[in-house]
């Protein structure tokens, strides 16, 4: 985020947001601020509360708890909720919601036509927008004649083309293959740079959230656990589901002992991990990116990082890189790492493990 | 007209009934009366009939107009069930929304005069019906304007006339075994008096020797119609308008009536109080009393009202086929231990 | 609502107000409103007015419980209740197995001469239950039956072998023209599956009878419930088969006991009695279908194409047409033959003569002026009142499954509740709450098409909730999201998208009202006759052969009806696609 994006007052405030069915808590406290024209992605595994926050955000769900605050106004709370209609905002959903019985441009001119643009300046939008998403040659079509992809940019054409306060968009790229899936992820963020739309991403897969947003909220259970930007949160997780989620990592707990960190059969110098992160606590969980270990057959020099002697256990080739399992000598801790093709290790060797303590990230709870 | 005459009546027929329409056209002092008054009225009546069937009954209302130009019949032919619900609804919704009503259940108008919701008229034509319909109700409020006939059916392609039944007990023979149809006094109220006439004639025995021949129960009198042209029963008591009505088409059946006597069991019509046009409904009253009415009747085979106007070709008038009927108490009476009877032998 | 915690948001409080207003001032909460209050109107009515009728008496109007005693306190009456619920279970599972196989075969697989079978099950459904039943006897009476005649004269016996006047026999021939409604609810839902979830089956190894009965059959579940509820209801309240049937076969049906309090001594209140308790089937069943439907989802059609393949049958395709063919010539082509005896006869009991052929029958129904009038008549009430029908249902259900309104069960229930209560008792409701003012409808076409729309509002409903569930909600989201009201979203999507089910659901509302003969006694004014009426008329006349003739001439004009609707709306119109 920008500094100027800060200062602004907030497009859409969720506060202390909490929808529950019954005794099940589907969304618990969430409390986000989304600034203009800013990208957040909603992460999380099924069941966090994710699209239940979505829908709330659209209108759909009224809240249980808490409230929606659209540009200042409140636009959904326990007592009531502003209709979907009323909200300009859009959304795209996971089956897309093509309406079959229109055309393309029918289905793009749609929201328009309750706009009551007059028809020129509709033909003019509809064109332009398809054109934007590559769907120009198929207006007349109907989507029973489109592939998936296909299908999909017409969804994003209807939902964007009526320039919404908010977009939304729920798992848009669950149903299709993965080839598709890897496009529309940069084809979403070109339109975000293109529109600028204040936008709001649910999704599970941690690359589609990764590519497209300036910030992302890592959900679970119906809480949210952190937001920040993508590579804040790869670097920085705060918590250990985040950690775990995003990326691989391997935990490893650590004890303050005087100017040490004594780790299972290792222990490393605390001076070396600054100051940020490492408080008074006696236990400190580390999450340790399997990019940040290396492996090395001479032990290096002291000052670049802290080394540990360890044995190789397991390896696997990934072709783009080789995955080695090691465990420090007598210790019952097991490393992944990360390696590139040409280091190439034998099991049961013994090795220089070389961690990176500024890469070592302290989980705060 | 036109409608008429496509019902297949016999060009004899038509002969005599274009010949009868001078006089039939006459109107006495009493009816000029009342056409009179009934001018002012507004001219149109609504008839509720659970008797005959659509087509006649406009055919009536057509005569009536062509009598009385200005005057007109709105017709609801139902089953008698039905227009009796109805107008039990008309009047408890506070408006009686018909003048004249129809049934063929007698029972419906001692409840209507027990309710006093009848108007009381006699219609001077009624001293032309026959002796055995005048004055069916001693108090005046109802008169006859349909006789339902019960009489010997047969099947002649698979009966000869000799063999054909002549009285009632000759159903009872076991040749008929699996040959026998009727309906049900549960379902039909023709049924339901002739069941109390031979109850009282013959026993309860009669009905038990009948179940032993597998009856084939339907539920109208005229249910035989159907089973006797299939072939799938060869004789049942019914009503022989139906049987002559079939017959003229050229349909198997053929009419006996019985030597000890033919059950008929009247319909009568009656005005309502509430009605709000009381002289054209007078005027009507006197029309199903009159000679032109009893004239579509025989036309359409059904049985003429009056000794004035002759059968349809084939039947008997009622003073040649010693009818004979069940008074209403009787009806009340015997009915509902009948019903109560006819369950146990025949199971329904 | 809950009460309100303080305003979260500095400044949100001073907002709340409008917020409320808005929610307030829906404006489409006012058509959710109307269409429960005519839910209310057309169906509470008429049964509340019958609920009082039963507990008062007959005479003075005061309150009593004796007429439920009198209608239930005879063992007779509990029999024929009995014996009614046996009936319309029989049916039901007779008319399952008609419908459920040949809508497969139709729908799914490569079954040749499927617009013949599609053809024929229509002229089933046109068919009259009462003009069907007396084509059985025609075929199937113990002694002239044809079957039965055909029979002893090859085998040389005495007797017969199939007797009309049995319960089976009675079963069979209700559920050849009650099957229909099973097929059409199937097959439009069969249309909807998509082949992959056969081909997932496939691949894992499933054989094709494994797939159908565990795969495609099961998708459908809710549509063959919704067609077996409708055919049990409908069954429960048939009154023309069974009194040609039964009555002879000395069957205690009670539509058939319930005529009885019509007869002198005459107790309608007693017949309400009867009746009213039988909403409770309506609850029953419901409650079973929720049971069986249990907590799995069916949601079947997407915003995306789903393709369809079908399913080669090999030489088995002919097995399938066959039993298609049986089925429509026991429903349609042997009754109707024997019919055409009586149709084409001058007199029917003469038997087959070259001189007894005749059209008169056919001319003098058409040249009547009556007659004329009724025909029309009888066609355009029922239309409009197939269009009242669905609208109303479409509403309705679309409030229940949305839980617009509070209530939803009990919408649900008005809902179903007219197709089981015995025409007879309901049209007096009918007359009672739309004849008489302050609504004031007597004698016009509206009070008949108001009858024939409540009559046959759960079909339409039934249809309606099973198409609206089979919809993804989303298609609807994207248009309340992109600005577009709930009316405009079922305007401008739902009604399009669920096109072919919507005319599917009218025919369904359309046929059974040109057939309706028990309510429509009540309501026909002088001005306002209809063809089930004529019938009625036609056949206490003993005018047989101008009945069957009306009965082909139906045949004949439902059929251009519908051959008509393909040319005007495309082949989708009824029954059929490509």
């Amino acid at each position: 985020m920008t500094g100027r994006e800060e200062k602004s007052l907030p497009c859409l405030s969720l506060d202390r947001l909490s929808c529950t069915f019954g005794a099940f808590t589907a969304v618990d406290q969430l409390s986000l601020d989304i600034a203009p024209g800013e990208f957040i992605s909603l992460l999380g595994p099924s069941g966090c509360g994710k699209t239940t926050t979505l829908r709330m955000i659209a209108g759909f769900v009224r809240p249980t708890g808490g409230a929606i605050v659209m540009d200042g106004e409140v636009i959904s709370s326990p007592q009531g909720s502003l209709p979907p209609e009323n909200r300009k905002m859009s959304m795209i959903f996971q089956s897309y919601a093509i309406w079959p019985n229109m055309t393309v441009a029918e289905n793009v001119a749609f929201g328009l036509k309750l706009r009551r643009f007059d028809r020129a300046s509709i033909r003019s939008k509809v064109q332009a927008m398809l054109d934007t998403v590559r769907l120009g040659a198929l207006s007349d079509r109907y989507p029973a004649e489109l592939s998936g992809g296909q299908q999909q940019r017409v969804a994003l054409a209807r939902a964007m083309v009526i320039e919404p306060r908010v977009l939304l968009l729920d798992e848009p790229l669950s149903n299709l293959d993965a080839n598709l899936r890897e496009e529309m992820r940069f084809e979403i963020r070109r339109l975000h740079d293109k529109f600028h739309f204040t936008t709001v991403y649910v999704t599970h897969d941690q690359g589609e959230a990764m590519v497209t947003s300036d910030r992302i909220a890592v959900m679970n259970h119906g809480r949210l656990e952190q937001i920040d930007a993508p590579h804040t949160l790869y670097t920085r997780p705060k918590t250990q589901f985040v950690a775990g989620f995003i990326g691989r990592t391997n935990f490893l707990e650590g004890r303050i002992s005087g100017d040490r960190i004594v780790f299972d059969h290792f222990d490393l110098p605390r001076a070396l991990f600054g100051a940020d992160g490492i408080g008074a606590k006696d236990a400190i969980l580390f999450s340790v990116r399997p990019h940040s270990l290396s492996l090395h057959r001479e032990p290096l020099s002291a000052g670049e990082g802290a080394r540990v002697q360890v044995r190789l256990i397991e390896r696997a080739y990934l072709g783009e890189t080789w995955d080695y399992v090691v465990s420090p000598a007598d210790s019952g801790v097991r490393l992944k790492v990360a390696a590139t093709p040409s280091q190439i290790f034998e099991i049961g060797e013994t090795l220089w493990l070389q961690l990176d303590p500024q890469q070592m990230a302290p989980i705060e709870a | 007209m036109k409608a008429i005459l496509r019902w297949g009546a016999p060009l004899l027929m038509t002969v005599g009934l274009l010949a009868a329409v001078p006089a039939a056209m006459a109107q006495t002092d009493h009816e000029k009366q009342l056409y009179e008054a009934a001018k002012k009225e507004g001219g149109q009546i609504t008839w509720y009939s659970g008797v005959l069937n659509q087509q006649i009954c406009d055919d009536v209302g057509k005569a009536f107009s062509a009598k009385y130009p200005g005057l007109s019949v709105h017709t609801i032919k139902t089953t008698s069930q039905v227009a009796f619900q109805r107008l039990l609804q008309d009047l408890k919704a506070g408006d009686a929304l018909s003048d004249i009503f129809t049934t063929t259940d007698e029972s419906h108008m001692a409840y209507l005069v027990s309710k006093d919701l009848l108007l009381h008229y006699v219609p001077e034509n009624e001293k032309g019906f026959s002796k055995v319909l005048r004055g069916i109700d001693p108090k005046g409020y109802y008169h006859v304007s349909w006789v339902g006939i019960v009489a010997l059916i047969y099947n002649k392609n698979k009966v000869s006339a000799a063999d054909a039944p002549k009285d009632w007990p000759d159903l009872t023979n076991a040749k008929w075994k699996n040959q026998i149809g009727f309906g049900s006094p549960n379902y039909s109220g023709l049924i339901g008096v002739w069941s109390v006439g031979m109850e009282q004639r013959y026993k309860w025995d009669f009905f038990e020797k009948l179940n032993k021949l597998n009856p084939l129960i339907g539920r109208s009198v005229d249910d035989p119609i159907t089973t006797l042209n299939s072939g799938e029963r060869m004789v049942a008591p019914g009503n022989p308008a139906s049987a002559f009505r079939s017959a003229a088409r050229g349909n198997p059946l053929a009419v006996n009536y019985p030597t000890s006597g033919t059950l008929f069991d009247p319909s009568p019509s009656a005005i309502l109080k509430g009605s709000h046009h009381p002289n054209t409904a007078k005027l009507f009253m006197e029309f199903l009393a009159g000679p032109e009415y009893s004239k579509i009747l025989a036309k359409n085979f059904e049985q003429p009202l009056r000794d004035d106007v002759p059968p349809p070709p084939g039947a008997k008038s009622l003073s040649d086929m010693k009818a004979f009927t069940v008074k209403l108490p009787d009806i009340e009476k015997e009915l509902p231990k009948v019903k109560e009877k006819w369950r146990d032998t025949f199971g329904m | 609502m809950s009460t309100a915690p303080s305003p979260p948001v500095q400044g949100a409080a001073l907002r709340q107000g409008r917020l409320g207003r808005l929610r307030r001032f829906e404006p489409a909460t006012l058509i959710w409103l109307l269409a429960a209050a005519a839910l209310l109107f057309l169906v509470a009515t008429p049964l509340v007015r019958l609920l009082i009728s039963s507990l008062q008496t007959t005479d003075s109007g005061t309150f009593t419980l004796g007429n439920y005693a009198s209608a239930y306190g005879r063992l007779r009456n509990l029999e024929a209740l009995g014996n009614s619920l046996l009936y319309a279970l029989e049916v039901t599972i007779m008319s399952a197995a008609m419908a459920v196989p040949i809508a497969w075969g139709v729908s799914r697989t490569d079954m040749p001469a499927k617009g013949l079978i599609r053809a024929l099950i229509l002229g089933a459904f046109i068919t009259p239950p009462y003009l069907g039943a007396i084509g059985w006897i025609l075929l199937a009476g113990p002694n002239a039956g044809w079957l039965n005649r055909i029979f002893m004269a090859v085998t040389g016996s005495h007797t017969g072998f199939i007797d009309v006047y049995s319960f089976g026999v009675l079963s069979l021939v209700t559920a050849l023209y009650a099957f229909p409604y099973i097929f059409v609810f199937t097959s439009d839902a069969l249309d909807r599956v998509s082949s992959e979830m056969e081909e997932a089956a496939n691949i894992l190894g499933a054989g094709s009878f494994y797939t159908i009965f565990r795969i495609t059959l099961p998708l459908v579940t809710p549509a063959i419930l919704g067609g077996a509820i409708v055919v049990f209801l409908d069954t429960v309240a048939l009154f023309g088969t069974p009194a040609v049937i039964a009555l002879p076969a000395r069957i205690r049906i009670m539509t058939l006991e319930l005529w009885q309090y019509f007869e002198f001594p005459v107790r309608a209140e007693v017949a309400a009695a009867y009746a009213i308790p039988l909403i409770g089937i309506t609850l029953a069943l419901f409650w079973a279908q929720r049971a069986i439907l249990g907590r799995k989802s069916y949601v079947a059609l997407t915003g995306k194409g789903g393709s369809r393949t079908l399913t080669p049958l090999g030489r088995w395709r002919w097995l399938v047409l066959g039993y298609a063919l049986l089925v429509v010539s026991l429903a349609v082509i042997f009754p109707y033959a024997a019919l055409a005896k009586a149709a084409f006869s001058k007199a029917w009991g003469l038997g087959f003569t070259l001189g007894n052929i005749t059209l008169d029958n056919f001319e003098r129904l058409l040249s009547e002026e009556g007659a004329r009038d009724t025909i029309v008549h009888s066609f355009t009430y029922s239309a409009a009142a197939g269009c009242v029908a669905v609208a109303l249902a479409l509403l309705v259900a679309y409030v229940v499954n949305r839980r617009l309104m509070p209530g939803g069960n009990l919408l649900t229930l008005l809902c179903m509740a007219p197709l089981v209560i015995p025409g007879i008792v309901l049209g007096i409701g009918f007359y009672a709450a739309f004849a008489a003012p302050p609504v004031a409808l007597y004698g016009t076409a509206a009070i008949l098409i108001l009858g024939y729309s409540t009559r046959f509002l759960p079909i339409a409903y039934v249809n309606c909730a099973a198409s609206l569930q089979s919809l993804n909600p989303e298609m609807e989201e994207a248009v309340r999201i992109l600005g577009g009201s709930r009316l405009r979203a079922i305007s401008r999507v739902i009604v399009p998208v669920l096109k072919k089910s919507l005319l599917g659901t009218w025919l369904l509302v359309f046929i059974p009202a040109t057939r309706e003969l028990s309510t429509a006694i009540f309501l026909v004014g002088a001005k306002t006759r209809v063809i089930s009426v004529m019938m009625l008329d036609l056949s206490e006349n003993g005018s047989f052969e101008i009945l069957a003739a009306l009965g082909f001439f139906l045949l004949g004009a439902t059929i251009l009806i519908v051959l008509l609707g393909y040319k005007i709306i495309g082949r989708d119109f009824m029954l059929r696609r490509s």
